[in-house]
């Protein structure tokens, strides 16, 4: 004890600060982010559970500060918009921090029990909501959390459970109702269906070429990004993508995404301005990791009626998910092509033959087994460049002509 | 190498110094108890420390790592010059002490070479087997990890086992050729042969350089404590922020595909791999030996702004200095060295050069890589060399251009992917369908902060500057937030599985 006291008493008299300032200035700084992380730990940073035993507890800040919650900033602000899973439409993304949604499900699954089921259910009451019972949403939903969410979460830790089921069983009802609840926004929003309706008429794909694309759009994630790098499409078709674009960013986050002349555009504007005549759609595999695909096929089916009342004409080709790679699929516990195919079925179920289409790629980049060609891919996820071109071929393949009648 | 070595390691980090868990954990605590037991325990706690790490993350070649370095202790041992010719028991000098308490004499090496090359023992034939066998039984074992993992690449090397082989025949060779005395502390050689900062990718210090810090018994100094959480700042943005930044682009040309890839994003594919590497290894190396010098230990160059050199030798000379020296040291000049004849020089050469090839990995690539490279150098001596010496210009054009066509060769494994990828860089086939002309720009519009980085730091001037100033209030300010920008990168970086996934 003498000696460890002697050598404190000596660092001291070292004038510290003076000899090694950076030392002391890491020091310093070290024990403030540490301190705000454990003052905060069932705040600002409940979110941010540690990935394991030993990793510093000051991660949590910096993971934080990446998805816009700061110490500083307003817990009220991140915690509502956490609450909030889904708000009045259009007031959603104003609030800015999409980490704010994103990161309810991006806590991973193996954390503490409590705190980990709790905000998953909150995610599926907002959806369940959103889409039935908007009065009584925003009572029941907005009670618990503004303040003293610590309390709330631990009291509703048992009672949450039970909320929960109730709630899968509300949100399933959902799934299951949208194409008929898409039927009716369309008899109102497209003239021309009506007849088709009525005729009962169905389309079935014909092989056509490329000047069949000149009025369509892409929207999508980086594969898609990659289908317009790579598939020679360029002259074409119009693609609005993103690297890492899920669902939520079209309409919910109201991303502004889409590179114009004039700026950035949010979906909803550039949709507005310009209509197509079809519309192809991949998106899903950012989002696995996130929400239950419940929660994931809510907010696809809410963005395939938006895009179907902004563009009453266009046919809308809803692709599946482009599977991953054997080693991936294998690993991954959650980017697996399992997984991808709970969400596929469930995106399937809006074609309806007439004016949405379900196109899945993976019937011509995948091996017996399901998986993408391993020689067709370096990342497991991505095709490689010259592959683009099968899934184009795939396209030009299952093209929809309809002649009104 | 570092980059390599370390993915190996499980999730615990104990041993990736470009963790969190290591940074604000494994090492402070290691540096807090270090300051504070008794000096005389600091070795073993240096060992026992390295051993405890490398079980978290190696549990079962921890035995083999404990297991080596007790049969070359003993080699060591048995190996010594002595003037007379029996052995003297540890014990029996120990005189009351614990055993790992004895010192050993450190005196300058031109003075033990004096002493004992005239020994009469030296060449005696007991001595000669015995060093063959010692060395054997190490190449042996790096040679039976390096096939099994050749033939499965599944069978993982123990983490660093190449470093720490190295090490072992490098202290043999001194102690058979009695530069240095053997050690007579099995825990300071264990600390030597174990220390956590070196034990992943090096440097590999000669047991010289490191008795220079075992004497001093790790004696606490602030200012060797602040220059080295300097290095360690500086090495993790070099890591961080440049070499993992820049492993994206290597990364989306793969994930494009070469054969996808337009002419001049091949060529900047090659500079930022070249700068990845370097800025990777570099990285490593600085926090390496600023833990070293923390702990005491002497500071080791491992890196002498390589790409400011003027031939591939000279490039070599600078690069990975540890690596370069071993096997100058050990291989070349016990060969015969340039002193042979020209076309033993060339032989000599060609064959360290594929040895150097072989070490850093057993595919086919690294073989040509070693033989292109040895080929260069035979080159530059036989003719190159003039020419290079007296065209400035065009020496450093030479050096930037082939070299990044060198590490093409290292970067790619498989021959037929390392053919299309020369055939975009030269694009005698002309240009295949499915390349994007613009995929050039798009890259170079996210990179070119980076590489403009990384570039201004291969500048020896630079270096000297950062070197001169590292006192300076504005240097410390900017390396205290390039230390938390790179934390920022780490905490965020394991949480994002599609980081290396953007396309």
């Amino acid at each position: 004890m003498i000696f460890v006291a002697k050598q404190v008493l000596g660092l001291v008299k070292m004038k510290l600060l003076k000899r090694c300032p950076l030392v002391i200035m890491l020091a310093v700084s070290t024990l403030v982010l540490t301190l705000t992380a454990h003052a905060n730990r069932e705040g600002r940073y409940r979110e941010y559970q540690k990935r394991q035993n030993m990793t510093p507890m000051l991660s949590a800040v910096f993971e934080g500060a990446k998805d816009g919650v700061f110490p500083w900033s307003r817990e009220d602000d991140t915690l509502l918009t956490m609450a909030d899973a889904a708000p009045e439409e259009g007031a959603a993304g104003e609030e800015g921090p999409q980490g704010g949604e994103e990161s309810i499900s991006e806590k991973p699954p193996s954390g503490n029990d409590t705190d980990a089921a709790a905000p998953k259910e909150d995610d599926a009451d907002g959806e369940g909501e959103g889409e039935e019972q908007t009065g009584e949403g925003g009572n029941t939903e907005s009670e618990p959390f503004p303040e003293a969410e610590e309390t709330a979460v631990s009291e509703s830790g048992s009672g949450a459970k039970e909320e929960g089921t109730e709630q899968a069983g509300g949100t399933e009802p959902v799934t299951g109702e949208m194409p008929s609840g898409q039927g009716v926004e369309e008899e109102n929003g497209a003239p021309w269906t009506e007849e088709a309706w009525n005729e009962d008429l169905t389309y079935d794909y014909v092989p056509v070429d490329e000047t069949y694309l000149d009025d369509a759009l892409f929207i999508g994630d980086s594969r898609t990004q990659g289908l317009f790098e790579y598939g020679g499409l360029e002259d074409h078709a119009v693609f609005y993508c993103k690297t890492s674009l899920t669902i939520y960013d079209l309409f919910k986050n109201d991303l502004a995404f889409i590179k114009t002349n004039s700026g950035n555009q949010t979906l909803t504007q550039a949709l507005s301005e310009r209509q197509f005549g079809k519309i192809y759609l991949m998106l899903g595999i950012n989002e696995m990791g996130t929400g239950t695909p419940e929660s994931f096929f809510t907010e696809y089916a809410k963005a395939v009626l938006k895009i179907r009342e902004l563009q009453p004409n266009a046919i809308l080709f809803v692709q599946g998910i482009m599977h991953v790679a054997t080693q991936k699929n294998a690993a991954d516990p959650i980017f697996n092509n399992f997984n991808i195919d709970v969400r596929n079925v469930e995106i399937q179920t809006l074609e309806n033959k007439r004016d949405i289409f379900y196109l899945d790629v993976n019937e011509v980049v995948c091996d017996e087994n399901g998986n993408l060609f391993d020689d067709w891919t370096f990342d497991q996820v991505h095709l490689k460049g010259k592959y683009y071109q099968i899934w184009k071929d795939f396209l030009l393949q299952h093209g929809i002509v309809r002649t009104q009648g | 190498m570092a980059g390599i070595g370390t993915e190996t390691l499980d999730s615990l980090n104990t041993l990736v110094f470009s963790s969190l868990e290591f940074l604000f954990r494994y090492l402070p605590l290691f540096l807090l108890i270090l300051f504070l037991i008794p000096k005389k325990m600091r070795c073993l706690w240096l060992l026992a420390y390295s051993l405890l790490l490398y079980w978290a993350g190696e549990p079962g070649y921890v035995f083999l790592l404990l297991g080596m370095a007790v049969v070359n202790f003993l080699f060591g041992l048995s190996l010594e010059v002595r003037k007379s010719a029996s052995l003297e028991a540890p014990e029996e000098t120990a005189k009351g002490q614990p055993f790992w308490e004895q010192r050993t004499e450190v005196r300058p090496v031109g003075e033990w070479q004096e002493l004992f090359l005239r020994d009469p023992e030296e060449d005696s034939p007991r001595r000669k087997i015995l060093f063959i066998l010692a060395v054997s039984c190490n190449l042996l074992l790096l040679a039976w990890f390096k096939l099994n993992n050749a033939f499965d690449k599944s069978f993982l090397l123990p983490v660093g086992l190449s470093f720490y082989i190295f090490k072992n025949l490098s202290y043999l060779s001194d102690v058979y050729r009695g530069t240095i005395p053997a050690e007579h502390s099995p825990v300071r050689f264990g600390a030597y042969l174990c220390m956590f900062p070196q034990i992943v990718s090096g440097p590999i210090m000669r047991y010289s350089d490191a008795l220079k810090g075992f004497c001093f018994e790790h004696r606490f100094s602030l200012y060797r404590l602040e220059s080295g959480v300097k290095r360690i700042a500086a090495g993790l943005a070099a890591k961080v922020l440049i070499a993992d930044r820049l492993g994206i682009l290597w990364n989306d040309l793969q994930t494009i595909g070469f054969e996808s890839i337009s002419t001049p994003l091949a060529w900047l594919g090659a500079a930022g791999y070249s700068l990845q590497l370097y800025f990777d290894f570099w990285g490593y190396s600085m926090i390496a030996v600023g833990i070293g010098e923390m702990i005491g230990l002497p500071v080791i160059r491992n890196f002498h702004h390589p790409y400011a050199a003027r031939s591939v030798s000279e490039f070599y000379r600078r690069w990975h200095m540890t690596l370069g020296n071993f096997f100058r040291d050990y291989v070349y000049i016990p060969l015969g060295g340039n002193r042979k004849g020209m076309v033993r020089t060339v032989c000599n050469l060609l064959f360290v050069w594929l040895l150097t090839g072989l070490w850093h990995g057993n595919s086919v690539n690294f073989l040509l890589w070693g033989l292109l490279l040895g080929l260069l150098v035979a080159a530059e001596r036989l003719a190159l060399r003039p020419f290079l010496e007296n065209h400035r210009l065009l020496s450093h054009l030479y050096v930037l251009v082939v070299l990044p066509l060198t590490w093409m060769v290292f970067a790619i494994p498989s021959l037929s992917e390392m053919g299309i990828y020369f055939l975009r860089l030269f694009p005698l086939a002309g240009r295949p369908a499915a390349v994007n002309p613009g995929d050039f720009l798009k890259e170079l519009k996210i990179f070119a902060p980076t590489l403009l980085a990384a570039a201004v730091f291969c500048v020896p001037a630079v270096g000297r500057w950062c070197e001169r100033h590292k006192n300076n209030t504005a240097v410390i300010i900017a390396l205290f937030f390039l230390f938390w920008l790179s934390v920022y990168q780490m905490a965020n970086a394991v949480n994002n599985p599609f980081m290396y996934a953007n396309f």
